[in-house]
C-alpha cells in the first residue's frame, strides 16, 4: 500500500471532467498522486482486475456517488461507483492489516440521498458537494489534511487560486509540449499537474 | 511542507516527466517576464473564469446555483424574446402605412 496514492472513484463522462479536472489537482496540491481506472492502457487485463490492484496499492479513496441517477435510456442507475466502493471497503476489511489503514471519503449531492438507495453506508459521513466543484475540492482537501496528519497542506482559497493559475497556464504548457487540450489522457494531466506544483511550491 | 512523493514511481505517460518539466518552466518563466512587462495589465482570473473551471458542475442545479443564475437567465430571455416577437420595423411599418393611406386620400 502507497501511502500518498489516493483512488478516485467518480464518473469520467464529459459532464463531471470539471469536478474530475479539479479533483485531481487538489490531491497533487495536498501532496498525493491521484491513481484511477484511466491510468491503466493494457487491454490484455480485464477492467475489474485493474481496479482491484489499484485499490490495492491505494491507502486513500475518493467516492462520488451523485451520479448514481436513473439512466434516461434504460431508467437503471449506473453501479459502478458504489462497486468500487464497496471493493475498497471490503479491501480494508478483509485485507489484512495491510489494508486496514485504508481511510475513504464519499462525496454526494447531498449528505442524506445515499442513506435511501444504499442504506448500508448510511453510517459512514456523507460529505456533500452540491455539483459544485469548489466544495468537492474544500471536502477533499479537509478529507486528506485530516485523515493524513499532513502539514503544510495549502488553505482551499490558496489551493482554489492555484488552480485557476494552473488551466490558465495550461493551454500554453500543452502547446509546449505539443500535446492537444482537447484530447489530454489522465496520465499527461498527472504529469503535467505534477510538475507545475514542483514548479510553484 | 513535507516532501512530496513523485509520479515518476507509477505508470509512465506519453509525455516525459522532463518535457512537462520544460513546458512548464517555459511557460512560468514566459508569464513571469509579461507580468514585468505590463505589470498593471496582468491577466487576473475573473468571476466567469473561476465559474468555469471551480464552479457548478454535472446534472441538474445546486439550489444556490438555480436561485441565482437561472432566475436573472430567464427575465433577460423574456425581455429578449418580447423584443424578438414584434415585427422588424414596429412603428415604421405602421407609420409607413398611416402616411401611405393619407397620400391615397390627398390623390382621391
Amino acid at each position: 500500500v502507497q501511502n500518498d496514492s489516493v483512488f478516485i472513484n467518480v464518473p469520467f463522462d464529459r459532464r463531471y471532467k470539471k469536478l474530475f479536472d479539479a479533483l485531481v489537482f487538489a490531491v497533487h496540491d495536498c501532496g498525493f498522486v491521484a491513481r484511477g481506472a484511466r491510468e491503466e492502457d493494457d487491454g490484455s487485463q480485464v477492467r475489474l482486475d485493474k481496479i482491484y490492484d489499484i485499490i490495492e496499492e491505494c491507502r486513500f479513496g475518493i467516492h462520488d456517488l451523485s451520479r448514481v441517477t436513473l439512466d434516461s435510456r434504460y431508467r437503471l442507475p449506473r453501479f459502478n461507483m458504489p462497486l468500487e466502493l464497496g471493493i475498497f471497503l471490503g479491501a480494508k476489511r478483509y485485507g489484512g492489516a495491510a489494508q486496514a489503514g485504508k481511510s475513504c471519503l464519499v462525496l454526494d449531492r447531498d449528505p442524506y440521498r445515499v442513506k435511501i438507495f444504499c442504506s448500508d453506508i448510511g453510517g459512514q459521513d456523507i460529505r456533500a458537494h452540491g455539483n459544485d466543484a469548489r466544495q468537492a475540492v474544500r471536502a477533499v482537501r479537509e478529507w486528506l489534511r485530516t485523515t493524513s496528519r499532513r502539514t503544510g497542506v495549502r488553505g482551499p482559497t490558496d489551493m482554489g487560486n492555484r488552480y485557476i493559475q494552473f488551466r490558465m497556464e495550461l493551454p500554453a504548457i500543452c502547446r509546449a509540449a505539443r500535446l492537444d487540450l482537447g484530447d489530454l489522457s489522465f496520465l499527461d494531466y498527472r504529469t503535467i499537474i505534477d510538475e507545475w506544483v514542483q514548479a510553484h511550491q | 511542507m513535507q516532501k512530496r512523493t513523485s509520479v515518476a514511481r507509477h505508470k509512465p505517460s506519453s509525455i516525459s516527466r522532463t518535457e512537462a518539466r520544460k513546458a512548464v518552466l517555459g511557460v512560468k518563466s514566459s508569464r513571469a517576464s509579461g507580468a514585468r512587462k505590463t505589470a498593471t495589465k496582468s491577466k487576473s482570473a475573473t468571476p466567469s473564469i473561476i465559474e468555469r473551471y471551480l464552479g457548478h458542475f454535472g446534472v441538474g442545479s445546486s439550489p444556490a446555483v438555480a436561485k441565482r443564475g437561472s432566475g436573472a437567465k430567464k427575465a433577460g430571455t423574456a425581455k429578449k424574446s418580447a423584443l424578438a416577437k414584434k415585427p422588424a420595423g414596429g412603428k415604421r411599418a405602421s407609420a409607413k402605412k398611416v402616411s401611405s393611406t393619407r397620400s391615397l386620400r390627398r390623390a382621391s
